[in-house]
């Protein structure tokens, strides 16, 4: 598998002003397995990154080490211009967090956090959230311990959305909501980027719904970022050939996979504006576009 | 793998592969209370030939061990019967009841064999055992409120019983009766309790009913306030940020107003009254109170307190961490210092306040009593402190250090209760009970500052 080759522009090049989340050589094991191995990570002001991964990749210590909620071997990471480590009130202020599995303050109701979070925040849009918690057809007055996995969830995504911020984190944010509700909040956030100039880290599994807010892509896989850029960069400069079994490695070869038939499928990338690897002419093999759930299955695999 | 599955591939029949370091925590507390009492109680009557103090104590002790096990046990078999059966485990479900069966014989038949050895009637042990395992569970499934009239009420019956009759009544047969409808009734209520309570949940989506979600008007009042100040566009809340860190525990942290402090004091006068009157002895022609029992309760409540705010701070932790307001990691400890250490300075003080009243109404050697109240708080201080710190470590050295320190204490904080003048001896235990004081404290304090964030992980 060849990593190396499938940075092909630089993940802020597309934008101005500066990154909201840089993050340099980033290492965290747990014993002896490695889930961050070197991550490097740009992200663009204004963008929507899509992270991708299998089950068990490292996504959400991923976010947690960006957002400094675990610690680190090594690397560091640095948040609307502030160390992790160290955030202000400010910077927290202009940043929000959805967890996959969000937990805690079980004692009280769900108008009682939401005091709390209006009074932490001084962004809070009270009429946002109202618009929210009913089109989300959240209950108020319920306990938040009484709340399903899916509504605590949607109810952090109306805190995200509630206080304008600047920098927004989400892992799974659309897993647990119905067709209706997950494109509700993919526009929401398609829309925060564009007219607010907000950030997105948005983790997810559904490739569907990457590929139409996402501007940008990452993909983690055992620990390190196979590919990393805009999704219609990636998307015209990746491709799938069949070759015959006994074919040797191509420029460029990022996956392998033996087929029933025989031959192999091979996922190959080139730099933009460069053709494909001219060893494929003697193969007789035409390079097939991918789709970034085909390419996922295909690198991953 | 999860909580759920570490469940489903365990031996549940032990119930006790679940068991987190607090728990052990607890229970090594409780075990410890119970050696340090027992020490201290051969020791008193080694001295003084007080051995009515002993045969009382040696009765109480067990039923109070008893309920203190089941209180935990039972909360958790709950709360597994409930996951089992929403999840649909059979094979779990099946090995639930054998579980709690085990534990029975465990800590209710062998030791009421055990005591029935030494003295009394087994029937008798096993009812007080029994009722004590029940109550117990009461104190997990009923209201809190209600929990705690329960086993005050039984506390004050004990305690009655153990003035006026001592030792004896556990060896006559004329109160068995009366144990046992009183010990089949608590078992009643508890089955009975359980089973509304799991089909309540069973309707919910969440085994909220098991968290005692708290609704006091007094953390209401802080949030109307918290509200009240982002509404008008002062960011800046009244009393400071510390009271927000507050507000997120919950009670009994968040800021007290004057009608639960009012209620705090009150019940807390009540439990002292109690053990006063009720559990009044003479002593070479000098009546004393049992003030021991309160004491012994501050660690138990201890351990409990340190695990529920290791609970919430676990489960909000990373939540918490990123909410405004709390500051940067040195500003974050100071606050949750101030957050922590208000309401556990009140409580404090209305312990001290209580021992004071006590020591002087009974002409008590008061000093004596005030260090050993001291003492015991500045445990109970330490023990949330780590708590706190210990988010996601396992300081079990400290756990144990607090272990040893009980298990020296308790006699101390006994034998001065009962004498005025304490020998050689008792003054060295206390010199070495204090350095030990002193060296967790500065364990706790080294883990506290060694943490990079007081709410994340180091």
């Amino acid at each position: 598998m060849n990593a190396h080759a499938v940075s092909a522009k630089p993940v802020s090049e597309s934008t101005s002003g500066p990154s909201p989340m840089v993050a340099c050589g980033l290492r965290k094991s747990y014993a002896a397995r490695s889930v961050l191995d070197g991550i490097d990570l740009e992200l663009p002001r204004g963008s929507v990154l899509g992270l991708l991964g299998r089950n068990g990749a490292g996504k959400t210590t991923l976010l947690n080490a960006l957002l400094g909620l675990t610690s680190l071997d090594a690397g560091t990471v640095q948040v609307l211009g502030e160390p992790v480590q160290a955030l202000s009130d400010a910077t927290k202020e202009r940043l929000a967090y959805v967890m996959q599995q969000p937990a805690g303050f079980g004692w009280m109701r769900v108008d009682q956090w939401l005091a709390l979070m209006a009074g932490s925040y001084p962004r809070w849009d009270a009429m946002r959230a109202d618009h929210l918690l009913s089109r989300w057809q959240l209950d108020i007055h319920a306990p938040m311990a009484q709340l399903s996995p899916g509504e605590r969830q949607r109810l952090e995504l109306v805190r995200a959305l509630a206080i304008h911020a600047e920098l927004l984190v989400l892992d799974e944010p659309a897993s647990s909501l119905d067709p209706a509700a997950r494109r509700d909040l993919l526009r929401d956030l398609a829309f925060e980027a564009l007219d607010e100039g907000t950030s997105v880290i948005l983790s997810s599994h559904l490739v569907g719904d990457l590929e139409r807010i996402a501007g940008q892509v990452a993909l983690l896989h055992r620990g390190r970022l196979l590919l990393r850029g805009e999704l219609d960069t990636i998307k015209e400069n990746h491709a799938r050939v069949q070759l015959p079994a006994a074919a040797e490695a191509l420029p460029g070869e990022i996956s392998r996979r033996r087929l029933e038939s025989g031959g192999v499928s091979v996922v190959i990338a080139r730099a933009p504006g460069q053709p494909w690897p001219t060893q494929l002419t003697a193969w007789h093999a035409q390079p097939q576009p991918l789709g970034l759930e085909d390419l996922f299955v295909e690198v991953t695999s | 793998m999860n909580t759920l599955a570490r469940w489903y591939h365990a031996p549940a029949w032990l119930l006790g592969r679940w068991i987190a370091t607090p728990v052990i925590l607890l229970l090594a507390l409780t075990m410890a209370t119970f050696a340090g009492t027992l020490a201290d109680v051969f020791s008193l009557s080694a001295t003084t030939g007080v051995t009515a103090i002993m045969q009382v104590t040696l009765a109480g002790l067990p039923p109070l061990m008893a309920a203190a096990w089941w209180n935990l046990i039972g909360g958790r078999a709950l709360s597994l019967c409930f996951r089992v059966n929403r999840m649909r485990l059979p094979h779990l479900r099946a090995q639930l009841l054998p579980a709690l069966v085990a534990w029975a014989v465990l800590t209710v038949l062998l030791p009421a064999v055990a005591l029935a050895s030494h003295g009394g009637h087994w029937g008798m042990h096993l009812a007080l055992l029994l009722g004590a395992a029940a109550l117990g569970v009461l104190c997990i499934a009923l209201p809190r409120i209600v929990g705690l009239l329960l086993v005050a009420a039984c506390l004050c019956g004990g305690m009655w019983l153990a003035r006026t009759h001592t030792l004896a009544i556990l060896a006559s047969r004329a109160l068995l009766p009366w144990e046992w409808i009183t010990a089949m009734a608590l078992f009643a209520l508890t089955m009975v309790t359980c089973a509304r309570r799991l089909r309540r949940a069973m309707c919910s989506p969440h085994d909220a009913w098991l968290m005692r979600i708290d609704t006091l008007g007094d953390t209401c009042a802080q949030l109307d306030n918290l509200h009240a100040a982002s509404t008008s566009g002062s960011a800046k809340l009244k009393g400071g940020a510390w009271q927000r860190f507050a507000t997120a525990l919950g009670p009994p942290w968040a800021l007290p107003s004057v009608q639960a402090t009012t209620l705090q004091i009150g019940v807390l006068l009540l439990l002292t009254g109690t053990c006063v009157v009720m559990g009044m002895e003479h002593w070479h022609g000098k009546p004393i109170p049992r003030i021991e029992w309160l004491l012994m309760l501050l660690p138990l409540a201890g351990a409990q307190v340190a695990l529920m705010v290791r609970h919430r701070l676990v489960d909000a932790a990373a939540s918490l961490a990123l909410l405004p307001g709390l500051g940067s990691a040195a500003q974050c400890r100071q606050r949750i210092g101030l957050g922590l250490g208000r309401p556990l300075g009140l409580f404090a003080l209305y312990v001290l306040l209580a021992v004071l009243g006590v020591a002087f109404y009974q002409q008590l050697p008061w000093s004596w009593l005030v260090w050993a109240a001291l003492w015991t708080l500045s445990l109970l201080a330490l023990d949330i402190v780590a708590g706190v710190h210990a988010i996601r470590s396992q300081p079990l050295p400290e756990f144990l250090l607090c272990v040893l320190c009980f298990v020296i204490a308790l006699p101390a904080c006994l034998s001065l209760a009962h004498s005025e003048h304490p020998g050689i001896g008792m003054l060295e235990l206390w010199g070495v009970f204090t350095a030990l004081v002193g060296l967790y404290g500065w364990l706790v304090w080294r883990g506290w500052r060694r943490q990079p964030h007081p709410l994340l992980a180091a």
